[in-house]
């Protein structure tokens, strides 16, 4: 539906060629995001305030090892928060007893899978690169999470005292509907203002890649083994949302950008950046802060690997 | 009356919460009553039990933590 749109709009204006060709695809991506956008952050938004961060903390306080990960994973897909959260969280579930890794795993892939996300991949790539990258997404959380605990890092997190029994403020269970469609729509108003900026940018870097890139540039410059790497390494002084970031990756697969290639970047943008670095400073000492930085890297760039050879 | 507005740097609702709250005490005309703070140091955030900003803490208990409180809700907090 989009598609017509974006190509009736462009017959009107009477255009040929790479213009063209990048205006549909900014008109067309534009609407795309823009709606699923709306749709599912408000939904999310909504069913959001059913499952606020303390009732996900307490999911995870008593939990062992392995059910804990992927429950820690799987509550960072469906829980979007303002990097500026990032954190009070951590905070949050450490200092009441959330196991370390586990809130690492879920500080992780929160950023880089989530809800809306999810839909805007099904719509871009179809349904088994959208599962790969989020099974990906989750395997690397959770490795990294379980690793950093393993190898003993939780002593370089600063100390800080958490008021663990403060019950003070608004509880999740006792609002109306109304309450909680106000509170949905506040949140939902303030992530896609967030995001939105991004998105603009994302999808005219996209337009301009898929209308203006020649074919066989991708094939001639990023190929070989350190493409994945590369890929990996540009997305961390890159900053910006996973929502701007897929309409680019998007056109450079088009453009013949492997896949393996092209989600590493993804997640990379995604999980990994400086100004999200130098935020954990605030709690964390600089050995574990590399340390985390590195072992997501390298389970990103594992995965690009993977990638690469299953698509 | 000491009115704390918990926030990190760079979070766009914890800015407008301290607006809010603002214009409702000068709507009241209760400037001289009450003082509004931002606090955007995490560890304070810690020290509350608040993990999920923006939060208002109202001589020192938190009354909304991880939404933004409507105008009614900011008025009745301050009376």
């Amino acid at each position: 539906m989009f598609k017509y749109i974006a190509v009736q709009l462009i017959g009107l204006t009477g255009l040929t060629g790479r213009l063209a060709a990048a205006l549909e695809f900014w008109i067309y991506d534009t609407l795309k995001i823009t709606v699923i956008l709306l749709g599912v952050v408000f939904a999310v938004s909504y069913l959001r305030t059913y499952l606020p961060p303390e009732k996900i903390r307490d999911f995870l306080k008593g939990k062992k090892a392995i059910v804990g990960y992927v429950l820690a994973g799987l509550l960072g897909i469906i829980s979007p928060f303002c990097s500026c959260s990032t954190v009070p969280l951590f905070l949050g579930f450490v200092g009441v007893g959330v196991p370390f890794g586990m809130t690492i795993t879920f500080l992780t892939v929160s950023p880089m899978v989530n809800t809306a996300a999810v839909f805007v991949l099904f719509g871009s790539f179809g349904w088994s690169l959208t599962l790969a990258y989020v099974l990906g997404g989750l395997i690397v959380g959770i490795v990294g999470g379980a690793g950093l605990k393993l190898l003993g890092f939780e002593r370089y997190v600063v100390d800080f005292d958490f008021a663990a029994d403060e019950e003070g403020g608004n509880d999740a269970s006792d609002k109306s509907a109304r309450q909680r469609l106000r509170e949905a729509y506040e949140d939902a108003k303030e992530i896609v203002g967030r995001i939105f900026p991004y998105v603009i940018i994302g999808v005219g870097l996209g337009a301009a890649i898929h209308g203006f890139l020649p074919e066989g540039f991708i094939q001639n410059t990023l190929q070989g083994a350190l493409a994945v790497p590369a890929a990996t390494a540009l997305g961390i002084p890159i900053y910006t949302n996973i929502m701007g970031v897929i309409p680019v990756a998007e056109s450079l697969i088009g453009k013949g950008l492997p896949v393996g290639t092209s989600i590493a970047f993804m997640m990379s943008v995604a999980a990994l950046s400086v100004p999200q670095f130098v935020l954990l400073k605030q709690v964390m000492k600089r050995n574990l802060i590399i340390a985390y930085g590195g072992i997501i890297g390298f389970g990103i760039m594992i995965l690009g690997f993977i990638f690469n050879l299953i698509f | 009356m000491k009115v704390e507005i918990l926030g990190s740097e760079g979070c766009a609702t914890c800015e407008q919460v301290k607006q809010n709250v603002q214009s409702v005490v000068e709507e009241m005309g209760k400037e001289d009553e009450i003082e509004v703070v931002k606090v955007t140091d995490p560890s304070e955030f810690a020290s509350y039990g608040v993990m999920s900003t923006p939060a208002l803490v109202a001589d020192g208990e938190v009354k909304y933590k991880g939404t933004v409180p409507s105008d009614e809700e900011i008025k009745e907090v301050l009376s």
